[in-house]
């Protein structure tokens, strides 16, 4: 104790605020100049944040007929999560969320098995590589939404029309995905495949043991776009499923809206249901999601 | 044992090359992905040419009708209504690209919670379109909605707008949703060019008495050409691929004035059960994409070159 005290003696402190004020004085156009910034961006910030806000204002809002009654007020007052324990009994969610997850976990399957064994094998010299890189472009050329109708013309003749499976299928493998991993693959050195296969490794060994273990940007990029895509997916699930109790959330959301219009408050709580995960998903893993979602809708 | 050697043991009677060993293995390996594509994109594409030529009814039977699906076009008003409004929407690209530009230079300053913002205006780019959709429903509602009843507080209007119920303001509202939407993706990808600007370009520009205006356009903008390049290229596609939206907020109403060719086509083949049609229509979607992409994609070589 005594001999910190005597490190911050005196003619340090002197020494310290001498520097604090140069600083001052040299930076003080900079901090002038980084207040307007930071001004401007909270202007603007609060313009593209308000329907967050009010997404949240409305749904812990309650009773729901103070929205409706006179002046709608701005701020929000005696928050109540009566909203989001009331959509549980308007409709099943339970069922509307497992629907999502079921999709969602085959999805993220799906991605990992299939684009890992095309990426392993696109790292092999073979016979007819060439033409197999030509489908993947062509292919990536397609956009799905112009198949739709025909690709619910398939689903049907597969019998996969009404099933999860069906919702899954076109979604299982995402060519960008594979791209990435090939990439991945590519840059592991050859010497450490040499000595994997000189210790007798099966080639899936060397696919799950050598490759994958030294890819895991490459690999958290096959799922994080398989699960956005996946639970956000309206088009597609809209056109495979009829039956109500197979709608992933993003269906149900809709119907919901349609179904309890005028209730704003009830809709808005199902909605931040709806969106949390991948909201809370993006605030965890910013740098790789953003990576993941823009850099590869560029390539693509 | 190895799958070499599981290899060796299936295929006993023929002396394989190492080349062919792994032509097997390779080609084992790509059967899941190329099934799929080939069910999913490949015969989709050939099926629905083969649609076009044909009328199926609700059982699933089918007739050849000739050029009659492609003959409808030319009488079909929302045909024209929703090509109009898909090009219209691409005006939300200069926009939006234009907003992100603006927020990418200033957030590519370093100031108190830069980082914190950048995030705040990516926000909207990941949250679920079916979700933003329903959230502007509420809010511009005509009577109850919280921006008509900002506008009116504010003076900026006298009274509300009816947002999503007449025809030129529905396809508006689309409009401003989309570069709400939107804005954050150009950013980001504005921000990610904005960095590989080296800074003694500036530094040399102020010696030379440049001043920041000067600066920006004679640096950024000519350096941000080909990122830019690439933020109208990918908006041109997501738009024409905008369905969810479009659907949620407005459902192509009120009377079709801001249906576009993706909802159009949806709605012929499974509200309407003209399928021959919609496969029409998606054959003008996908040529128009093809179109945009490859001009894209050749123009973005002319100016690497």
């Amino acid at each position: 104790m005594s001999t910190f005290n005597g490190l911050v003696d005196r003619s340090g402190l002197r020494m310290l605020v001498g520097k604090l004020a140069f600083w001052r004085a040299r930076d003080r156009a900079e901090l002038v100049e980084q207040s307007v910034y930071f001004a401007i961006a909270s202007l603007l910030g609060v313009v593209f944040f308000f329907p967050f806000y009010w997404l949240v204002k409305v749904a812990v809002s309650w009773p729901p007929t103070n929205l409706y009654s006179g002046q709608p007020s701005l701020g929000i007052e005696n928050p109540s999560y009566y909203n989001f324990v009331e959509v549980f009994f308007a409709i099943p969610f339970p069922q509307f969320l497992l629907n999502s997850v079921v999709i969602v976990s085959l999805a993220i399957v799906g991605n990992l098995v299939f684009n890992s064994l095309a990426a392993y094998a696109l790292t092999m010299d073979f016979h007819g590589k060439r033409g197999v890189q030509l489908v993947l472009i062509t292919a990536m050329m397609i956009p799905f939404q112009t198949t739709i109708i025909p690709a619910f013309l398939v689903t049907n003749e597969l019998g996969l029309v009404n099933t999860h499976l069906g919702i899954v299928l076109p979604l299982a493998t995402i060519i960008i995905n594979i791209l990435v991993l090939v990439a991945s693959f590519e840059a592991v050195p050859e010497s450490i495949l040499e000595s994997a296969r000189l210790d007798g490794a099966s080639e899936l060994y060397i696919l799950f043991g050598v490759y994958w273990p030294l890819s895991k940007p490459a690999l958290a990029t096959n799922v994080i776009l398989s699960f956005v895509f996946a639970w956000n997916a309206f088009l597609w699930p809209l056109i495979v499923v009829s039956d109500r109790a197979l709608e992933p959330l993003p269906l149900a959301l809709a119907n919901f809206q349609t179904q309890f219009q005028g209730n704003f408050a009830l809709t808005y709580a199902f909605s931040i249901m709806v969106v949390l995960p991948i909201v809370v998903m993006f605030l965890l893993l910013q740098r790789q999601f953003i990576e993941s979602v823009v850099m590869t809708s560029i390539k693509q | 044992m190895t799958a070499r050697e599981r290899v060796e043991r299936t295929l006993p009677s023929l002396s394989i090359s190492k080349r062919g060993r792994r032509s097997v293995i390779a080609w084992l390996a790509l059967v899941p992905t190329l099934t799929i594509l080939i069910l999913y994109r490949f015969v989709p594409l050939g099926w629905n040419f083969v649609l076009t030529f044909q009328e199926m009814n609700y059982t699933g039977e089918t007739s050849f009708v000739g050029l009659d699906n492609y003959r409808r076009l030319a009488t079909d008003p929302v045909f024209v209504e929703a090509l109009v409004n898909n090009v219209v929407l691409l005006g939300t690209i200069p926009v939006g690209i234009t907003v992100g530009l603006g927020l990418a230079l200033l957030l590519n300053k370093d100031f108190f919670a830069s980082n914190a913002f950048r995030s705040l205006f990516f926000l909207p780019y990941i949250v679920m379109m079916v979700a933003v959709a329903v959230i502007w429903t509420f809010m511009l509602k005509t009577d109850n909605g919280v921006v008509n009843y900002l506008l009116v507080r504010t003076g900026l209007v006298s009274e509300g707008i009816s947002w999503l119920s007449s025809g030129t303001w529905a396809l508006v509202s689309v409009f401003l949703v989309h570069v709400w939407k939107t804005t954050g993706f150009y950013m980001v990808i504005i921000l990610a060019g904005l960095q590989t600007i080296p800074t003694q370009l500036y530094e040399v520009a102020d010696i030379d008495g440049a001043s920041r205006i000067q600066g920006f356009l004679y640096i950024t903008l000519p350096l941000l050409k080909p990122t830019l390049g690439v933020c109208v290229l990918v908006g041109m596609i997501a738009s024409f691929r905008l369905f969810d939206l479009v659907f949620v907020l407005t459902n192509g109403g009120p009377a079709h004035e801001s249906e576009i060719l993706l909802t159009w086509l949806y709605k012929q083949a499974f509200s309407f059960g003209n399928f021959g049609y919609a496969a029409v229509l998606t054959i003008v979607l996908f040529a128009l994409m093809l179109a945009i992409v490859s001009i894209g994609w050749t123009l973005q070589r002319r100016a690497v070159q």
